[in-house]
């Protein structure tokens, strides 16, 4: 536990010590939410508000969690391997990763309500919605972050490797988070809910097991 | 000559593939409204489904396999069956654009299990993309093998459960296994369809095998 923390704590300090690069990454966002706005002219129907802002959403945690294992030099690598274990280091990435994704979507989903309206009617719902989606896209982006790292020129392949195993979780989220826009009860909440934990927790246990078959070079 | 004790399950698969071929055409089908005589499309479109379904389990237990004890030939058996796992994905795709062009008008709809589907092809693409980009023999398989395990567990849930949760589905078999529609299934057309998945799945495997010895040949003569 002590080593899991100190690895988080390690994290978020070289990420205060460079706030340039998560300023960008949060610029990133906001551009596309401008963008977004401007595409529009403003008026957006409320299914297409919906998926619009978890597109965003999606593509800047790809963005973000691109660097969980991008940013290492090898020879860092090698020095963190013989200090730590390796299911330590995955899993504190992975809570790092939702603490940076959770951040980051609340801060985009912010400017998005002021920019392009708010349509949200149960508000807990939506919160809910994007804890959910944070830890899930923590879990499988970091995951495939590590698998692109073992390659050199890695953007676009995290990208391959990881939007398609973002579906069935993102088809989940935008299921709660409709019923968070629409005045419209949903009849399976709790058991949307409950699917979208598992999933989290499959997505976590997944990495957890198979993250030392990677590491060992 | 086939050896008879060796080869019979090859046999088999041709027969069986070749009975419901023939019978699948041939055998007097219920005419339900809509579809009509593209019922017999079942035989065909379903059976790819089940033998990408097999395959793809295949590549995965080889995957664990080679995590277990690097073997450079266990990791040739997991890519081959990821390889003719994809191509019955495309044929399952193509025969079921062709029926939902018949039946729902159009080839292609949001759907859950059209979705699933589409989504499963997609990550074995990446899977091979993957394979393509890292050169060194032994991370390549390493590395692939980690993504097809965690690939393939999502993909499960995917397939599986997801279209269960769905509200709304216009694909048949929703309820219990979605490629398994088979409770109202007339019982004439059970002798036809049960054969078929038999058949594909065997011959599947002997492409599958044929597969791996083309490849070990090649990799023999990269090494002289």
């Amino acid at each position: 536990m002590k080593q899991i923390y100190w690895l988080i704590r390690r994290d978020i300090l070289l990420e205060l010590r460079q706030p340039q690069v998560i300023s960008g990454i949060i610029l990133h966002a906001l551009g596309s939410v401008w963008i977004a706005y401007l595409a529009f002219k403003g008026i957006i129907p409320t299914n297409t508000w919906n998926s619009l802002l978890w597109i965003i959403l999606l593509f800047s945690a790809v963005h973000s969690s691109n660097r969980a294992f991008g940013s290492d030099s090898g020879g860092r690598k090698l020095y963190y391997y013989t200090l730590a274990d390796a299911r330590h280091i995955i899993l504190a990435k992975i809570i790092y990763n939702i603490l940076l994704i959770l951040t980051l979507s609340a801060i985009t989903s912010m400017v998005f309500l002021l920019f392009n309206g708010n349509p949200i009617l149960h508000p807990l719902r939506f919160i809910l919605a994007l804890l959910l989606a944070s830890i899930g896209l923590a879990g499988i982006l970091t995951f495939t972050s590590a698998i692109a790292s073992q390659e050199a020129r890695n953007f676009s392949l995290m990208a391959i490797l990881s939007l398609p195993l973002t579906a069935p979780l993102l088809l989940l989220v935008i299921r709660l988070s409709t019923s968070a826009i629409q005045p419209t009860v949903a009849s399976n909440l709790s058991a949307m809910v409950l699917a979208l934990l598992l999933l989290d927790i499959l997505c976590i246990t997944l990495a957890w097991i198979l993250f030392p078959y990677l590491w060992m070079e | 000559m086939p050896k008879l004790k060796k080869d019979w399950w090859k046999i088999t698969g041709g027969l069986l593939v070749a009975y419901s071929l023939i019978a699948g055409l041939s055998i007097h089908v219920p005419q339900l409204p809509i579809i009509y005589e593209s019922i017999r499309n079942l035989f065909y479109h379903v059976s790819m489904w089940f033998t990408m379904t097999t395959m793809m389990a295949t590549a995965f237990i080889f995957s664990i396999k080679y995590l277990r004890q690097p073997l450079a030939k266990t990791d040739t058996a997991a890519v081959q069956a990821a390889a003719v796992g994809l191509f019955f994905g495309f044929l399952g795709i193509v025969t079921g654009m062709m029926w939902a062009n018949f039946t729902w008008g159009k080839p292609w709809t949001n759907d859950p299990q059209l979705n699933g589907a589409a989504t499963a092809i997609l990550v074995y693409l990446a899977y091979f993309v993957l394979r393509s980009s890292i050169d060194d023999q032994e991370k390549k398989a390493r590395v692939s093998a980690v993504y097809n395990i965690f690939a393939f567990v999502l993909m499960l849930v995917f397939i599986g459960i997801m279209p269960r949760l769905a509200e709304h589905s216009i694909h048949p078999g929703k309820s219990g296994n979605p490629a398994l529609g088979v409770k109202g299934l007339d019982p004439t057309m059970r002798l036809v369809f049960y054969p078929a998945v038999l058949g594909w799945i065997m011959i599947a495997f002997w492409i599958w095998k044929i597969r791996i010895r083309i490849k070990t040949i090649h990799q023999k003569i990269a090494e002289l």
